[in-house]
C-alpha cells in the first residue's frame, strides 16, 4: 500500500484549533457556554481529585479488601473462589474460540473483565501481614493474571482445533459452570478439601456476583416460560400467568425480598416427614433472598420477551405450520429464537438492573458488597471514611455494569442487523 | 392411499361446499373442488374474492366453518394429526416468502425434514442442495435469506417446500411482492416443476404462465367460483361477465 492512499482525504485533516473552532468556539453564544461548562466541571473535579489524592483515607479500602472481595468467607478456602473464576476464564476462552473469534471488540471487553478480576486477588494479598494457612494461595496479582490469560489461551487453543460439533458442548458447558461454582462456593460435606462453608460466611463481590449469577440464570427461564403462558389459550394459564406478572410488577422488590425472609418461613410446616426421613424444613437465608430476586426479575424478564414475541410476523408462524411443525417446534425452533434475539440488548439492560438492585438485600441484613460497606464503616477505626467506602462500592458497581453494557453493545448475533 | 377408490376421479384434493366467515363476513360461499393428481390449476380472481382464503383453508392456515376438504384421502378436521399429516403433505409458498431469517438457506431448507420427517443431517443437507441445484441457487446455500434477493428467497422458498417432498404444491401470489426482473426466475422453476407432474393450485394473475402450464383456471368472485376451464377457452371466450371485465382489465 501506498502512502498516499493511507492519509485520510484532505478535507477530513482539520487541525485542533479548527476543530476547536467548529465544536466549541462558532458563535459568542457557543464560546460562552464552553466556558461556563469547564469552569463548572473544573470546580468539581478539581477538588474531588485533590480529595481523593491527598485527604481521602483509602487505608479503609485497603485494609478490608478481603471483606470487600469475598466476605468472611475462610481464608483457608479461598482457593476454592478462585478456582471458580479460573474456570470462567477457561469457559470464555472456549466461547471466544468457537463463536466469537471474528469479534476483537467482544474479546477485548471480556480480557478488561479479566484484567479488573485479576487486580482483586492481587489486591486481596496485600494484607500480607495476616498468618495465611496453606497453599501459598495469596499469589501477587501478576501471577493470577498470568494462570488466567493462560486458561483463557488454552481454551481459545482447544477451542480453535476442536471439530464444529464441539460448539454444542460450550451451551451444556454454560449450563453446568454455575453449579459447579456453586458447590465449590458452598461446599459438600463436613470435612475435607469441599468442607461446607455457610451461607452466613459469603459476602461481599462474592456474593453479589452469586445472587445476581443465580437470578439471570433462574429468572430467564422463568420469564419465558411466562410470556409464553401469556399469550396462551388456555384460560387458566393464561389468567395466573398475567396476575402474576402484573402482581409482582406492581410491588418493589424490597416488599418481595421481606416477603421470602420473613414471610415465607411461617408457611413451612414445623417438620416434615417422610418415611424414615424427618426433618425441619428450613430454607437457607441466601437462597430466600436469591428465590426473591429471580421470582421478581422473571416478571420484568416476561414483558421484555413478550415485546419480542409480539414483533414476530404472522408469516413466520404460517410458514412453519405449512411446513407441519409441532406447536412446540415451531416456538422453540422459529419464534423463540428470533424473539429472544431482538431483545438481546433489552435484557442486558435489565440483567445490570438486577446486578444493582441486588444490593437492596443489604437490607435483609446480608453482607453483601454495599452490606460490607456497612460494616466496615462500623469499625472503630475507621469512623467517618463513609465517602471512600461508598466510592469504592459505586466504582465496582459500575465496572461491572460497564463491562455488562459493553459487551452486549458489541455483541453481534448472526444475522440480528440484516432482518428484512 | 387405501381411501383414493372412493373417490371416482382419484382426486388429489377435494372440496365440497366449502364455506368460511370472517366474523359477520362470509368470505367463503359454498366452494367445490376437485384437482386431480398431476393437475395444475391456476386460481384467479379480484382481490378479496377469497381465492387466498380458499387455498389457505386446504393446508388449514385458515378454517374452514362448513364442507369438506379430503387431500390425498385424508379429511381435515379439528384433530390436530390430520391437520399435521396433511400440511407435512402440502407444500406452500408465500407471497411474502416468510423464510426464516435466523437460519442459513440450508437450514431453512433442511429444517422441516430434519424435524418433522426425522431425517438425518447427511441426507436432509444432500436433498437440500439437489433442490437449490435445481431451483438454480446452488451457490447461496450458506447466505442468509436477508442477503439473497427477492427473486432468490422465492425460489429457497419453494425448495423449502419442496423438500418435504409434498404431493400438492400451494403457491399464493408468488410473485406479488417481485420486481419484474425477478418474476421471470420464479416462473421458470415453477414451470419446471409444473411439468414434472407436480399437483398445484397457484393464485397468480400471470397470464402467460396460465396459458402455458394450467389445465384448467379457476375464476373467483365474491367468494365462489364463478367460472372455471381450461386456460385456452377461459381466456379467450370467457361466458360470466365479471371474468370478461376481470380479464379485459388484466390484458389491458
Amino acid at each position: 500500500m501506498n502512502t498516499s492512499a493511507a492519509l485520510p482525504p484532505l478535507t477530513e485533516r482539520i487541525s485542533i484549533l479548527r476543530w476547536l473552532r467548529q465544536n466549541l468556539f462558532r458563535s459568542v453564544a457557543d464560546g460562552a457556554v464552553t466556558v461556563l461548562g469547564i469552569v463548572l466541571l473544573l470546580s468539581l473535579v478539581i477538588p474531588i481529585v485533590t480529595w481523593a489524592l491527598t485527604e481521602a483515607r483509602w487505608q479503609v479500602v485497603i485494609e478490608n479488601i478481603r471483606l470487600f472481595a469475598i466476605g468472611q468467607y475462610p481464608i483457608e478456602y479461598v482457593w476454592r473462589v478462585w478456582v471458580c473464576v479460573l474456570l470462567l476464564a477457561l469457559i470464555c476462552g472456549v466461547s471466544w474460540g468457537l463463536w466469537l473469534f471474528r469479534q476483537r471488540a467482544v474479546g477485548a471487553a471480556i480480557l478488561t473483565a479479566f484484567l479488573l478480576l485479576g487486580l482483586l486477588p492481587g489486591a486481596l494479598s496485600i494484607p500480607a501481614t495476616e498468618k495465611v494457612a496453606g497453599f501459598g494461595l495469596m499469589l501477587p496479582s501478576l501471577a493470577w493474571l498470568v494462570a488466567m490469560s493462560t486458561l483463557g489461551a488454552l481454551g481459545y487453543a482447544i477451542a480453535a482445533r476442536a471439530p464444529a460439533r464441539a460448539r454444542k458442548l460450550v451451551g451444556p458447558a454454560w449450563i453446568l459452570y454455575l453449579p459447579v461454582c456453586f458447590v465449590l462456593v458452598a461446599g459438600l460435606g463436613p470435612d475435607g478439601l469441599l468442607a461446607t462453608v455457610g451461607s452466613n460466611l459469603w459476602g461481599g463481590l462474592l456474593l453479589t456476583l452469586l445472587i445476581t449469577a443465580v437470578g439471570i440464570v433462574a429468572s430467564f427461564p422463568l420469564g419465558v416460560l411466562l410470556a409464553l403462558g401469556r399469550r396462551s389459550k388456555l384460560p387458566v394459564v393464561k389468567a395466573f400467568c398475567i396476575g402474576y406478572i402484573e402482581l409482582i410488577r406492581g410491588v418493589p422488590l424490597i416488599t418481595i425480598l421481606f416477603m421470602a425472609q420473613l414471610i415465607l418461613p411461617l408457611f413451612l410446616p414445623d417438620r416434615v416427614t417422610f418415611g424414615p426421613i424427618s426433618f425441619r424444613p428450613e430454607i437457607d437465608r441466601v437462597i430466600r433472598a436469591m428465590a426473591g430476586v429471580s421470582l421478581f426479575s422473571a416478571a420484568y424478564m416476561a414483558e421484555n420477551v413478550r415485546g419480542g414475541l409480539q414483533n414476530i410476523p404472522r408469516g413466520q408462524f404460517e410458514a412453519a405450520d405449512a411446513l407441519g411443525l409441532t406447536a412446540t417446534q415451531k416456538m422453540t425452533l422459529i419464534v423463540l429464537p428470533q424473539a429472544l434475539r431482538m431483545v438481546v440488548p433489552i435484557l442486558v439492560g435489565q440483567f445490570i438492573g438486577l446486578f444493582k438492585d441486588t444490593s437492596l438485600v443489604t437490607i435483609v441484613s446480608l453482607l453483601d458488597l454495599l452490606g460490607i460497606g456497612n460494616t466496615v464503616l462500623a469499625q472503630p477505626k475507621f469512623i467517618g471514611t463513609q465517602r471512600e467506602v461508598y466510592l469504592f462500592v459505586a466504582a465496582i458497581y459500575w465496572i461491572f455494569s460497564y463491562v455488562m453494557g459493553a459487551i452486549s453493545r458489541r455483541l453481534e448475533l448472526p444475522q440480528s442487523a440484516s432482518r428484512r | 392411499m387405501s381411501q383414493s377408490n372412493t373417490n371416482p376421479e382419484s382426486a388429489m384434493i377435494q372440496c365440497v361446499d366449502v364455506h368460511k366467515w370472517y366474523g359477520q363476513f362470509h368470505a367463503l360461499r359454498g366452494v367445490t373442488l376437485s384437482v386431480a393428481r398431476g393437475e395444475v390449476v391456476v386460481v384467479m380472481g379480484p382481490s378479496g374474492s377469497g381465492k387466498s382464503s380458499f387455498i389457505r383453508t386446504i393446508n388449514r392456515l385458515e378454517e374452514h366453518q362448513r364442507g369438506t376438504i379430503i387431500v390425498d384421502g385424508i379429511e381435515l378436521t379439528h384433530d390436530v394429526r390430520n391437520i399435521e399429516r396433511i400440511r407435512s403433505e402440502v407444500g406452500m409458498v408465500f407471497q411474502s416468502f416468510n423464510l426464516f431469517p435466523h437460519l442459513t438457506v440450508l437450514e431453512n431448507i433442511t429444517l422441516a425434514p430434519m424435524r418433522v420427517r426425522k431425517m438425518n443431517r447427511e441426507r436432509a443437507g444432500k436433498i437440500a442442495r439437489e433442490l437449490l441445484e435445481r431451483v438454480r441457487i446452488p451457490e447461496q446455500a450458506d447466505k442468509y435469506p436477508g442477503q439473497l434477493s427477492g427473486g432468490q428467497q422465492q425460489r429457497v422458498a419453494i425448495a423449502r417446500a419442496l423438500a418435504m417432498e409434498p404431493k400438492v404444491m400451494l403457491f399464493d401470489e408468488p410473485t406479488s411482492a417481485l420486481d419484474p426482473e425477478m418474476i421471470k426466475e420464479v416462473l421458470e422453476v415453477m414451470v419446471d416443476l409444473a411439468k414434472s407432474g407436480m399437483t398445484m393450485i397457484c393464485v397468480t394473475h400471470e397470464m402467460n404462465f396460465a396459458r402455458n402450464v394450467a389445465h384448467r383456471v379457476c375464476f373467483f368472485d365474491q367468494g365462489n367460483i364463478v367460472e372455471m376451464g381450461p386456460p385456452a377457452k377461459l381466456f379467450s371466450t370467457p361466458e360470466h361477465e365479471r371474468t370478461q371485465l376481470f380479464l379485459s382489465q388484466i390484458l389491458h
